[in-house]
């Protein structure tokens, strides 16, 4: 990412109008950061602070006002709508308010991305299996996503987020509606990925968690990052799903 | 996918809007079936009937074997031969010993008159029907009661069949417009889903072909209970509760195949349309995150 601003119109029906001209907002002051494949990486700061704005950017949801932005080697700048749909099917993102689609259960919101990535029946059953035993919810796979706690519904999220293996995952406020412990194993779990070279990136306004973990700290004030630093390590209770290390040895999988 | 309570409410509404549509529908049919039966019956008569005049030449033989011939027709059930001397006789009796002088007995022709059948006639069937009769061969003409009313009355009759068909269009393409909105607008509760799908970088065809396979079950559905609604509504409520108080030799039209089938199609077309609507949703990019 090089040089990008991002500036919002407040009031955009004034343009429309020919009223007065509109107010700007400038959520991202030129901003230049780069992330190494399996990188940890925290991006902190306040609300406002144009966390989200950031990581709509880097998935292609939003577009720079200047500058240019590279993801997966990808110029997301200059994408259309079906190369960016394309591009973000191989990330995995991971949302604050879990986004499930109630009217699935929880085997087929895993499964989800594995039908936009093409992966026959066979494999689809292999990995989400083993992701929900990941996530321990292999047991509730059949449910309704209605029927689970929010702590159960990120953890089904998560696992959709990881069950296509992505190389970058991207998650904004991803412990927002956890408790402190499930909160604290599942960032251990995705800090883990990064010894299987998967970069990943975590927007949180939970500056304990970012003391408390390993990787690199983004703080983003007022639309730019004056500071970065490096937090602590900490151990997990779950383990690396083991297709994710490539390979089907039962022993492959990797204690966290 | 809709939720069970939605896809249920929207269903329900698609089909009461196909109901009101089909019942308008049969209603018109039945208009243009009393509208018939007024014109082709002459006064007095209780079942609708024509008269054609044949060529007078024909002898008796030949003139049976034309009654035979126009009896194959299921839509008669009975045809009577009226010789032009009880034609004239009937005349004397009508207007009188003076005024059918007029007539000489060899001008008048033999005339058959023929009763149609119980059921459904289309005012296009009906009209059909007329002219094939008129260009049988040995067929001078065929009096279908017209001159029974008067220019007036028939205008009339026109002017409110006219009416009641261009409401009918006005209605087809409301309820069009209805269920194709009904369907945007149940897939516009789901938007949230479609920009998850979006985001997780769903194509625009995986996101489109269920909803579109969603408004066309919508549509098929919606259309046959509306079949169901309408036909139940015709053929049994309402000649049991006498709603249109018509007289008891009068057999209702119900829902007939064509309307069935256009309701059945409507629905079709306006839930394909309603799921094209919805395109715009699926196309363009994702706006939430």
């Amino acid at each position: 990412m090089k040089d990008v601003d991002r500036e919002f119109v407040r009031n955009p029906e004034s343009l429309l109008k020919g009223k007065a001209p509109a107010a700007k907002l400038q959520a991202l002051v030129r901003v230049s950061l780069r992330l190494q494949q399996g990188e940890f990486v925290f991006l902190t700061g306040p609300s406002g602070a144009g966390k989200s704005t950031l990581i709509r950017l880097i998935l292609g949801l939003d577009q720079p006002s200047g500058g240019e932005i590279f993801t997966m080697g990808h110029a997301v700048h200059k994408l259309n709508e079906t190369r960016r749909r394309e591009l973000r099917r191989q990330i995995g993102i991971i949302f604050q308010d879990h986004r499930l689609l109630s009217t699935l259960n929880v085997y087929e919101n895993v499964e989800l991305p594995l039908h936009f990535a093409g992966l026959g029946a066979k494999e689809r059953q292999r990995r989400v299996m083993e992701i929900l035993e990941v996530v321990q919810m292999r047991d509730h796979a059949g449910e309704s996503i209605r029927s689970l706690s929010a702590g159960e519904k990120q953890r089904v999220g998560i696992a959709r987020s990881l069950v296509t293996c992505p190389s970058l995952i991207v998650a904004d406020e991803p412990t927002g509606n956890l408790d402190p412990v499930t909160a604290r194993s599942l960032i251990r779990m995705l800090r883990e990925l990064k010894g299987h070279g998967t970069t990943v990136l975590i927007a949180t306004h939970d500056m304990s968690l970012v003391r408390d973990f390993g990787g690199r700290v983004l703080e983003l004030i007022g639309g730019s990052v004056p500071t970065q630093t490096e937090g602590m390590r900490n151990g997990s209770a779950y383990k690396v799903p083991r297709f994710w290390t490539g390979a089907d040895n039962p022993n492959s999988g990797v204690d966290l | 996918m809709m939720r069970p309570f939605s896809a249920f409410m929207t269903l329900l509404a698609i089909a009461f809007s196909l109901s009101l549509l089909g019942g308008f529908w049969t209603v018109v049919e039945n208009l243009e079936k009393v509208r018939i039966a007024g014109i082709s019956s002459l006064p007095g008569e209780g079942l609708p009937g024509l008269t054609v005049f044949v060529d007078p030449k024909l002898n008796k033989a030949e003139l049976e074997t034309f009654k035979s011939e126009l009896l194959t027709n299921p839509r008669f059930t009975s045809a009577s031969v009226v010789p032009a001397d009880e034609a004239l006789d009937s005349l004397k009796s009508q207007f009188g010993e003076t005024l059918s002088k007029a007539f000489e007995e060899s001008s008048l022709p033999t005339a058959l008159k023929l009763q149609f059948a119980s059921g459904t006639l289309s005012r296009t069937e009906f009209l059909n029907l007329l002219n094939d009769l008129r260009s049988k061969p040995g067929v001078l003409d065929v009096d279908e009661g017209l001159g029974a009313f008067s220019p007036k009355e028939n205008a009339v009759s026109e002017r409110v069949f006219s009416w009641a068909t261009g409401l009918l269009l006005l209605v087809f393409v409301v309820v069009a417009l209805l269920v194709s909105h009904l369907i945007r607008l149940a897939f516009e509760a789901i938007r949230g889903e479609i920009e998850t799908l979006k985001i997780l970088g769903a194509s625009r065809t995986r996101i489109f072909a269920p909803l579109f396979l969603e408004g066309l079950i919508f549509g098929i559905t919606g259309g046959l209970v509306a079949i169901f609604f309408v036909s139940i509504f015709f053929s049994y409520l309402v000649p049991n509760a006498r709603l249109f108080m018509l007289p008891a030799q009068f057999e209702m039209a119900t829902l007939s195949l064509n309307a069935s089938i256009s309701l059945a199609g409507l629905g079709i077309l306006a839930s394909v349309a309603g799921a094209l609507l919805t395109w715009p949703l699926v196309d363009q990019p994702a706006q939430e995150l």
